[in-house]
């Protein structure tokens, strides 16, 4: 069954332990990644909330609860918006690849969210989102991503 | 079973529906008569198209009209498309951190000692692979 998700694939010029630490750490993950994170750490059962958005734009209420934590291979953890519905889970799963890293990201489940509910996120003009739909995505999700 | 918007656009036929009633709400007959397929084919899909919150259906007189939801699929795709943008300017950002001396002086201590230059990365690494 086709879902709404992303998944992205890199592989990254750093030994393995580096990128996790990167992904983990929450010194380095404020640097690179999401400068609101108040408080963060790779252990199941962990959970966060922050404000972070657009800078200078709107601001949301993030919650982020960690599911899986494999050490330098995979870390999981749900997202999602506590002021609206929905919940979506974020997974970076990392492979040694000699010197460097080969890492995939997923986030599943943003079928999930009800855009409606969600003035920031609502669509902005009904025929532009149509026709991306049609010309794009369509054929993105129904050929290319994996039931 | 769970229905979604994506398991609605999963076949052709249910797109080919959408397509039809897009521009106007149209009766079950007149939608079955644009296919080979028998009608209780096409009442099937337009249960699908329903149950996925993709169709909505009017009884006028005795004719049932079929009326598109277009919203909840543009929805769904605008925050697909938010993520996606999101997560690969991230993982840009990622391959840039990893290329700075804070990156890699916070390497375990044996890897960086005190005084031996860091190694300069070849800043054009990983970002033109994997990009789809």
């Amino acid at each position: 069954m086709e879902k709404a998700q992303v998944v992205i694939e890199r592989t990254y010029n750093a030994p393995v332990e580096r990128v996790w630490k990167a992904l983990t750490d929450i010194d380095q993950m404020k640097q690179w990644y999401m400068p609101a994170l108040t408080s963060f750490q790779p252990t199941v059962g962990f959970e966060t909330g922050f404000t972070a958005g657009k800078p200078g734009g709107e601001q949301w209420l993030h919650a982020w609860k960690i599911t899986e934590v494999i050490p330098n291979k995979k870390i999981s953890y749900e997202w999602r918006y506590p002021d609206f519905p929905g919940n979506s889970l974020v997974t970076f799963e990392l492979r040694a690849n000699g010197d460097k890293t080969h890492l995939k990201l997923s986030h599943i489940g943003l079928e999930t969210f009800e855009g409606d509910k969600n003035p920031g996120l609502a669509p902005k003009n009904f025929a532009d989102g149509w026709n991306q739909l049609i010309n794009i995505l369509l054929k993105d999700f129904v050929e290319k991503v994996p039931a | 079973m769970r229905r979604d918007v994506f398991q609605a656009i999963a076949d052709p036929t249910r797109r080919e529906i959408i397509r039809l009633i897009a521009e106007k709400p149209l009766s079950l007959n007149s939608i079955a008569e644009n296919f080979e397929v028998s009608r209780p084919a096409i009442s099937k899909h337009i249960r699908i198209l329903t149950e996925c919150g993709i169709v909505m259906i009017h009884t006028r007189g005795r004719e049932r009209y079929c009326e598109a939801q277009l919203q909840k699929l543009n929805e769904v795709t605008q925050w697909v498309d938010y993520f996606k943008t999101y997560w690969n300017q991230k993982l840009d950002a990622l391959a840039e951190f990893l290329n700075t001396e804070k990156g890699q002086a916070q390497q375990p201590q044996k890897a960086a000692p005190a005084n031996t230059p860091l190694k300069k990365k070849n800043k054009a690494y990983g970002k033109s692979t994997s990009r789809h």
